[in-house]
């Protein structure tokens, strides 16, 4: 039985396949993909060529260009064999932290039975330990980034927009410093530390950009370098709400109204105002009340409105006392959705 | 009575903490939550120790133990308190109860309790008006998969009295255990009463 996490789309399964495809040519029948339904941006690959590739991703990416970035940062582990090359560098790693722990307590043990103070041994082989253990998480870090300038060389020879690696990062830090500032706190990058396995980001956006102005400098682009928005946006247009409402009902309201606001870059759409109307709603403080009300009133205007836009323009407007024309939004969504799981909610609401 | 508490409870096992025992509740009268809501469970329960993240309004029995089945009372939470205790800074956090909340608002609160928490899928299915606590309010059916990829069934009946929230949920596998522990659930729910 397959896993309720995992996303039921075919049509978009096959719309992700044909993009691993148009970057890894041949390789790409090793792999194998799966969406799914978790709100955190991340896409992961294991050895043995599964590729797992978050909602919370699909619902930050702006183009097709954008989202092949991301995977062929994830077909670069695998088709360098980080995990191998991974677990033989712990393997090896570890043996030689365990040899010289070992031999440190018994000269150690040696050394005290000779009289002297053993310590000093134990001491020095806990720092090579140390200087060990760091150096795997340095590993990891470098096999990051070269990742990273892989999936760009994947990017460039598939001729999408090299520097779409460079945007999502930039998307994240956007996103992660609204969020931050939204809760008043200071923005904190999770990746600088020594025990950090992903270089820091403000430094992977860095070689991420200079990589694909470098590369624009080798490569001629002519017709290639492609951003597939328009196919972007056919593929993954029936899902993009369920995408968006996943984020917005974390209640995080910065990374929220990032969200909505970049997409709305390319046009507003009722979705992305309703969603709009539900940051405010969820965040409760005051004066939301009415920002949300003016949201939905925004949404329901617009043609791809999703029925649930009716229910709320209808209880944010009886909230302001409009109580007639609140009464006439719930019947509409009763209209647009007379089977919702809420109906006989909705019909006491409108009896009271 | 957040998923967060199975993970929490099972961490605790592991780690042989120092924990706060479980309780047996007998069968009879009980005053739950806070002494705020008096109820006649038929059976035995086991009383859930309370976690940092619990709320003074909260309170969570559970049949099977909490990964299998967990029903929790929420006793008159006063307007401006969330369901759980959070801070101030936490990126994604439960939208504070108000009296004021419309359906819609309640089930979207309860929701983000399960969502904020990590849930990543949490599908309604039933809202409708419903009896408890001799006045009117509303019940929530709802399924959900938390990480553990263990799909899970809850119920939640909850109203607005004086402006504050009472409420029971019972959240369970959805294979066998909700299904087994709903009806005493119904039971309790219907013998719930203010003291």
């Amino acid at each position: 039985m397959e896993s309720d996490l995992i996303l039921r789309a075919p049509d978009f399964h096959s719309y992700v396949v044909t993009v691993v495809e148009r970057l890894l040519g041949a390789s790409a029948q090793d792999l194998r993909i799966y969406l799914v339904r978790d709100p955190s941006f991340n896409a992961s690959m294991a050895p043995n060529g599964m590729m797992l590739v978050h909602t919370g991703l699909l619902a930050r990416v702006h183009d097709e260009a954008q989202l092949a970035s991301v995977l062929g940062h994830e077909a670069g582990h695998y088709l360098r064999k980080h995990s191998v090359e991974n677990w033989r560098n712990l393997r090896r790693k570890s043996a030689a932290v365990a040899f010289i722990g070992a031999g440190a307590n018994a000269v150690a043990g040696y050394a005290a039975l000779q009289g002297y103070d053993g310590q000093s041994w134990i001491d020095l082989a806990n720092a090579i330990n140390n200087a060990i253990v760091l150096s795997f998480f340095r590993f990891s870090r470098q096999q990051e980034s070269e990742a990273d300038a892989f999936g760009i060389g994947l990017l460039a020879r598939a001729g999408y927009n090299t520097t779409s690696a460079a945007e999502v990062w930039q998307q994240l830090i956007a996103e992660r410093k609204a969020s931050a500032a939204a809760r008043d706190k200071k923005y904190r990058d999770q990746s600088v530390a020594a025990f950090s396995t992903h270089p820091p980001s403000e430094v992977r956006l860095r070689d991420l950009m200079d990589t694909a102005i470098n590369l624009n400098k080798d490569v001629v682009v002519s017709s290639g370098a492609e951003t597939g928005s328009a196919r972007w946006r056919r593929a993954s247009q029936p899902y993009f709400a369920s995408f968006i409402e996943e984020q917005i009902r974390l209640n995080d309201p910065g990374a929220g109204f990032y969200l909505i606001e970049r997409h709305a870059q390319e046009r507003w759409s009722g979705v992305l105002r309703y969603y709009q109307g539900e940051i405010y709603r969820l965040r409760g403080e005051s004066g939301d009340s009415e920002l949300a009300a003016e949201a939905y009133a925004a949404a329901v205007e617009h043609e791809d409105a999703p029925p649930e836009a009716w229910r709320a323009h209808g209880y944010s407007l009886m909230k302001l006392n409009r109580r007639e024309d609140g009464r006439s939004a719930l019947m509409r969504y009763l209209e647009l959705q007379p089977d919702a799981p809420d109906a006989a909610m909705v019909r006491f609401s409108l009896s009271q | 009575m957040s998923s967060q508490r199975h993970l929490i409870v099972l961490s605790m096992i592991f780690l042989g903490a120092c924990a706060a025992p479980y309780t047996l509740v007998p069968a009879g009268v009980a005053r739950v939550a806070d002494r705020a809501i008096v109820v006649q469970p038929t059976s035995t329960w086991n009383r859930i120790p309370k976690t940092s993240d619990d709320v003074q309004w909260e309170e969570s029995w559970t049949k099977n133990g909490p990964l299998l089945d967990t029903m929790a009372f929420i006793g008159g939470l006063p307007d401006g308190k969330a369901l759980v205790r959070q801070k101030k800074k936490d990126d994604r956090q439960v939208p504070p109860f108000r009296a004021s909340m419309s359906p819609e608002d309640l089930v979207s609160m309860i929701e983000t309790n399960y969502r904020a928490r990590g849930v990543a899928v949490f599908e309604v299915e039933v809202v409708e008006p419903a009896h408890f606590l001799q006045s009117t309010g509303i019940r929530l059916d709802y399924a959900f998969v938390h990480a553990d990829k263990l799909p899970r069934k809850g119920r939640c009946v909850m109203t607005i009295i004086g402006d504050k929230l009472y409420l029971m949920m019972l959240e369970g596998a959805a294979s066998h255990y909700f299904d087994s522990v709903l009806p005493e659930f119904q039971q309790i729910a219907a013998s719930a009463a203010l003291p």
